[in-house]
């Protein structure tokens, strides 16, 4: 913020009007070394590097910096620990001393002010001083109370104990949970006791010990609510991260599938995973993503949608470049293609990257169903993609510019609707539109079935009383309900939102140069939209660029027929399957059992 | 230097034929009826393979320096003076020529669909239009012009198919129109109709290798020579020539006659898109290698800084004619005769200077 000085509003005038240099931070998605070769796979994949070139510039690390500092008589005592870290400006690694850990842990989590975490301290075989420390609600009490106090209190349990730091005894012999990780550093003990781990701390160890015990409450699973499919998986994701993975990881059982950890708000340490299967998805897109997020600097990220807003290429174009799923089954299909998926805690959605326009319009039914039905479902929902974006502007252009186009009886019947409207058309439009946008806003935000009524009520009264009183003409209520179902026709949610603002654009200039000014309009749009990128990857490809022969754009063929993987993406492996992958019509049918 | 990304052989053949087959949409394809008479689509075939054979000479000429565009080529044979002026030369060319499509798809517009608009109003959305195409790139120009490539074809096809009914065999008589010698000599002059492929060796390290080169040249002339010798046939089927050298924009005039019962008819509004898409595209494209010729020549890294200068001046320009019978019959006409010279003139002359003086591309001779 230093040196940056305000802009008056004759400068920012000023700068819209004058040249600026071209910026190219842009990423770009470099074409591997064996391109040519579409069917081979790489010799060795071990050398395929996944970490991020600047992985070590993580917000994290940066963070510390800015914590809260310690207390001088805290700071005095520990100062003189040796081996402990000065960065900052509180020591980093664990003291050996347990009170001073102590000490540390209750100022960083404010206790006593802070009630829901808790400090159990305790002689550990009646010998040891030591604590363990736990958020209430977030770690299974039962787990705590039976498996870890029980025991670490029980004097029988360390007959063996020969002296010196008890927590490899106790990791060793004691305990019976299933995960216990020594911890080096006071910043991993508070983040994992943040996420519902119990932690151990003990006299005269320079370390410490994470016991899973994360056990809050959580939604179970259940049926999707915006990707609904008649055939195929009925599970969607849930807001806990855990599950969420497991998800995937039912699907996709392969060792290659890796799942990486990140955390990122600042403030309330969400959480992000992602994942990705070494030896199919390109190495530079994972660094890309990892890049990406590692550099995000922020208090707060309540998800998915705020994530997506930190990551994507182009924030100020109205359509996604990230594509959205709460469905496992899209994702790990998406996985398995060569794609990254981001999953974050709290929301129940995935982010797939790159993506590409016509996974937009793509929906996982597409592919449960044959060739053919999933085929004309795309072509239904291309056409309703046009209609929901053009159709009011049309009607529009038609009306005020080429009316010549419409047959004398049409033309009759809505120069007859339109009689007693006092307004121009554009202005009919408009105001349907307007109201249409409010009844579905007001829809959503009244709760339950009282929001459906009201959609339905809403629209009825309105539409028919604005009839009445001669405000609107009939027609223009068809075309508006043709719209809207158009709209709600367009699978992701993104970009049917894009596609309800563009809408307007395409009504103005439908109203000021008829089917001129939407040509000019298209033209416009498409410039932008061949122009922009998702992590390297060109939006509208595969088909603009051309990349590749893709039997899965528009029209979907025969999952058998699908032989390679998106070749945009440049996926490390691009074969799925051979050129005959049902081997069973190379061979015959056994004697007798043939026609 | 100009960055100026890669393109495929699709987004190339696209590009070229934007800027070859749009002619046939507008009013200079009436000076060619009249010249030639019902054989205007023999004369334009003749026309497409001339500009096969000066085509050639540009391979040639770009083989003998690979890894130079056209620009470089010039200062490499003509010396940097000389070069400049050439390179300028053509330049201007493309800018009168995207001038041009601005101002013949503006009248055709006002004439037929918006009497009541006054043209600069029109033209600023065109201009918009064009702006938004260059702003981001020559990538962006050759994807735009491949992702309208078949919609634009589709609507032609559509207009072939639905005009059947108006077809009659005798309208095509005489089949050689004004006699051979006509059809020859219109042929060769007109043929800068499709000397637009020059424009690729502006942009060939664009292409993936100059093979993309040959290919994406010669097969845009091809595909132009066909569309625009459909579009000759099919309009001097559907009308006599008393009849035909008479409409200001040959083509749309055949979309008004089309009809099927009382429901379709008059829908010609919907070509419109056709219309306006291909001349925004057209225009857009030519003013690009106005830019991208400009730029190389004054070694400017990035063409957008020249943007809206050219576009005002795209603007003050294609407003100069007075009205359409003066830009079909002389502005037009003009370039379509006189353009070969920039074309395939000045590339024959450099590739002639390069054989009498030896001169070779540095990679070429290694």
């Amino acid at each position: 913020m230093s040196g940056q000085k305000r802009q008056s509003l004759l400068g920012k005038l000023i700068s819209l009007l004058t040249y600026k240099p071209v910026s190219r931070s842009e990423f770009v998605l470099p074409e591997l070394e064996n391109e040519n070769s579409r069917r081979a796979a790489p010799e060795d994949k071990s050398n395929l590097s996944y970490e991020s070139e600047d992985s070590g510039n993580s917000g994290k690390e940066k963070d510390t910096a800015t914590k809260k500092p310690v207390r001088a008589s805290k700071w005095n005592r520990v100062k003189g620990e040796k081996g402990h870290g000065d960065k900052g400006s509180r020591p980093q690694e664990i003291s050996p001393d347990v009170d001073v850990n102590l000490e540390i842990i209750k100022d960083e989590f404010n206790i006593p002010t802070n009630i829901d975490v808790i400090i159990r301290e305790f002689k550990l075989a009646g010998m040891v001083d030591a604590f363990i420390v736990f958020i209430d609600g977030m770690a299974d009490r039962g787990v705590v109370n039976d498996f870890i106090l029980r025991q670490l209190m029980n004097p029988g349990q360390f007959e063996n104990y020969k002296g010196g730091c008890v927590l490899e005894y106790v990791t060793g012999n004691v305990l019976s949970v299933n995960q216990a990780k020594k911890l080096k550093k006071y910043e991993e003990a508070i983040t994992q006791i943040l996420m519902g781990v119990t932690v151990l701390f003990a006299d005269r160890c320079d370390s410490c010990l994470a016991i899973e015990t994360r056990g809050y409450e959580k939604r179970g699973i259940e049926k999707p609510a915006t990707e609904a499919v008649v055939r195929g998986s009925q599970e969607a994701f849930t807001e806990n991260l855990k599950t969420s993975v497991t998800q995937i990881r039912r699907i996709i059982r392969n060792k290659d599938l890796v799942h990486e950890f990140f955390l990122i708000g600042k403030q309330d340490n969400s959480m992000a995973s992602i994942l990705y299967i070494k030896g199919i998805a390109n190495p530079d897109v994972v660094k890309e993503v990892k890049r990406r997020l590692a550099s995000i600097e922020t208090d707060f990220i309540a998800g998915d949608g705020m994530l997506e807003q930190f990551i994507e290429d182009h924030p100020w174009m109205l359509v996604p470049q990230v594509l959205t799923t709460e469905r496992p089954d899209r994702t790990a299909a998406n996985i398995l293609d060569g794609k990254v998926a981001i999953l974050t805690e709290g929301t129940p959605f995935a982010i797939i990257v790159p993506a590409n326009f016509f996974a937009f319009i793509q929906t996982p039914e597409d592919a449960y169903l044959r060739w053919q039905y999933g085929t004309v479902l795309r072509f239904l929902r291309i056409s309703a993609f046009f209609i929901a974006l053009l159709l009011p502007g049309i009607y529009i252009a038609l009306t005020n510019y080429h009316p010549e186009m419409l047959p004398t009886d049409l033309a009759i019947a809505i120069s007859k609707s339109r009689e007693a409207v006092p307004f121009p058309s554009i202005v009919e439009v408009l105001l349907m539109e307007t109201s249409f946008e409010l009844i579905r806003e007001a829809g959503i935000r009244v709760p339950g079935l009282i929001g459906t009524t009201l959609g339905i009520i809403g629209a009825l009264i309105l539409g028919q009383a604005a009839v009445a009183a001669n405000i609107v003409s009939p027609i223009l209520i068809i075309i508006v309900a043709v719209t809207g179902l158009g709209n709600f026709a367009i699978p992701n949610y993104s970009l049917a939102f894009g596609v309800r603002i563009l809408r307007f654009f395409f009504i103005i200039l439908g109203g000021i140069a008829g089917f001129f000014g939407i040509s000019a309009g298209l033209v416009m749009l498409v410039a932008r939209a061949v122009s922009i990128k998702s992590f390297g990857v060109p939006f509208m490809a595969p088909a603009w660029p051309r990349a590749g022969r893709s039997p899965d754009i528009l029209t979907r063929y025969p999952v058998w027929y699908q032989e390679q993987r998106p070749d945009p993406i440049s996926p490390v492996n691009k074969k799925r399957q051979p050129g005959i992958s049902r081997g069973w019509v190379k061979g015959k049918p056994p004697e007798g059992k043939r026609e | 230097m100009l960055r100026e990304g890669k393109i495929g052989v699709f987004e190339a053949i696209s590009v070229i034929t934007f800027m070859s087959a749009t002619k046939v949409l507008y009013s200079s394809s009436r000076a060619l009826v009249e010249a030639s008479g019902t054989s205007g689509w023999l004369t334009t075939i003749v026309s497409g393979v001339t500009a096969l054979a000066g085509f050639y000479f540009i391979i040639l000429l770009m083989s003998r320096f690979p890894g130079q565009e056209l620009v470089s080529v010039f200062e490499t044979v003509f010396g940097r003076f000389a070069g400049i002026i050439f390179s300028l030369l053509m330049s201007v060319f493309f800018l009168l020529n995207s001038a041009m499509f601005a101002r013949e798809f503006i009248e055709a517009v006002k004439v037929y669909a918006y009497p009541l608009s006054p043209p600069s109003f029109l033209l600023v959305i065109f201009i918009l239009a064009i702006i938004t195409v260059l702003y981001f790139g020559f990538e962006c120009v050759a994807r735009t012009a491949a992702l309208f490539a078949w919609p634009m074809l589709a609507g032609l096809a559509v207009i072939v198919i639905l005009a059947v009914p108006l077809y009659e065999m005798s309208n095509l008589y005489p089949v050689l129109g004004h006699g051979p010698a006509c059809i020859i000599k219109t042929g060769l002059l007109r043929s800068s109709v499709y000397g637009d492929a020059l424009a690729l060796a502006v942009v060939i390290n664009s292409l993936q290798g100059s093979e993309h080169f040959k290919k994406s040249g010669v097969t845009a002339i091809i595909l132009s020579t066909a569309i625009i010798a459909t579009g000759f046939l099919i309009y001097n089927l559907s009308f006599p020539y008393y009849i035909a050298s008479e409409s200001t924009i040959p083509l749309y005039a055949l979309t008004r006659s089309i009809e099927y019962g009382r429901f379709f008819q008059r829908f010609e509004a919907i070509f419109l898109f056709v219309w306006s898409i291909s001349g925004i595209l057209a225009s857009a494209i030519n003013l690009y290698f106005a830019l991208s010729t400009y730029s190389k020549v004054f070694r400017i890294d990035d063409h957008r800084a020249l943007i809206l200068p050219q576009t005002v001046i795209i603007f003050s320009v294609s407003l100069i004619p007075l009205d359409i019978s003066s830009i079909a019959y002389e502005h037009v006409n003009h370039i379509r005769q006189y353009g070969s010279a920039i074309y395939f003139g000045i590339p024959l002359l450099a590739l002639l200077v390069a054989v009498i003086r030896g001169i070779r591309g540095e990679q070429a001779g290694a």
